[in-house]
């Protein structure tokens, strides 16, 4: 893959699972976030298609891998927030995916880690991962990408606001 | 002088086969501790990281800038004391992979910023031009929860 465009509709179809996780739990009520650690994780993947998208775009050659990627965002794009923000996103997704914890199972409070929600609160999954950091990878990618092709890139701001 | 000095500390102490081998950062200005019985045991493990770093072909560069790397993070590490429990040194998919554990539980937004700017600042010195540079920041945990982030042929901690 290394059209820019077709970067932008995996990002765009990552963005619209995390809409249907978010919409999953909302009511007249309130929003309650059930899948956390999903969430984490498709930001980070709706992440690595707005990078890659900024690399065709700045005439980067497309990553072949995760490491790939991040030696190119630091040494070649040289944005330091915008390598902030993914690198959140990145550790969250991690710790969501791979870091377990059986260990602990007295059953009594603790101060470690034992699974996502210790972390990142299911409530400050939107302000902290989607609002913060999120996000502002979508407003970084204004200043890197043709307006024309950011105009097509769904943006995570008004779906956690609705 | 090498890059990195050695110094014998706490020689009664043992490390597990696997275990990541300790260092001191704290053990003077320009100085890295490694437990005595354990000299060797950091050679082979370097040893191993340079190859898995795959560069064998420019090994003394890489060497020295190994050594610089674990300096620039012993200057570091003191400055986040309060947030960092333990930091290690290990390999990933040919990088030299920094694994910095939390002191609590909760996601820390400022550590994680923190940590993306050693990774972003020594990945684009051209003094360490031939070491990829990685980093994670993972909260609290115990080292077996910590297993699967880590090469035990390769770790050190810092």
């Amino acid at each position: 893959m290394s059209r820019l465009h077709d970067h932008l509709t995996l990002a765009n179809k990552n963005h619209h699972a995390i809409v249907c996780l978010l919409d999953s739990g909302r009511s007249a009520e309130a929003l309650v976030i059930r899948h956390p650690e999903w969430i984490a994780t498709i930001a980070f993947y709706k992440a690595i298609h707005i990078v890659e998208a900024i690399f065709i775009s700045r005439g980067i050659v497309s990553s072949t891998d995760h490491n790939n990627r991040e030696e190119k965002l630091k040494t070649r794009l040289k944005d330091q927030a915008l390598f902030r923000d993914y690198k959140a996103l990145d550790s969250a997704s991690r710790v969501a995916r791979y870091l377990s914890d059986g260990s602990k199972s007295s059953g009594k409070p603790t101060t470690t880690y034992r699974t996502f929600d210790d972390y990142i609160k299911p409530d400050d999954v939107v302000p902290l991962l989607l609002k913060d950091r999120l996000s502002a990878i979508e407003k970084s990618a204004q200043q890197h990408l043709p307006q024309a092709d950011f105009d097509t890139l769904s943006k995570i701001e008004p779906a956690i606001s609705a | 002088m090498s890059a990195l000095d050695f110094q014998a500390a706490d020689p009664g102490k043992k490390e597990g086969q696997d275990a990541p081998l300790e260092l001191s950062y704290y053990s003077g200005p320009n100085e890295i501790s490694v437990l005595s019985e354990d000299l060797d045991r950091f050679s082979v493990k370097k040893d191993r990281a340079i190859q898995v770093l795959q560069a064998d072909h420019r090994r003394e560069i890489v060497e020295k800038q190994f050594d610089l790397i674990f300096q620039i993070m012993r200057k570091w590490l003191p400055g986040f004391k309060s947030q960092i429990d333990r930091a290690y040194v290990t390999t990933k998919n040919g990088c030299l992979f920094i694994v910095v554990v939390s002191s609590q539980a909760q996601y820390d937004e400022k550590l994680q910023d923190a940590v993306s700017d050693i990774e972003y600042t020594m990945s684009n010195d051209v003094n360490l031009d031939l070491i990829r540079i990685e980093s994670i920041v993972l909260p609290l945990t115990s080292d077996e929860a910590l297993a699967s982030f880590m090469d035990p042929k390769t770790s050190f901690r810092l």
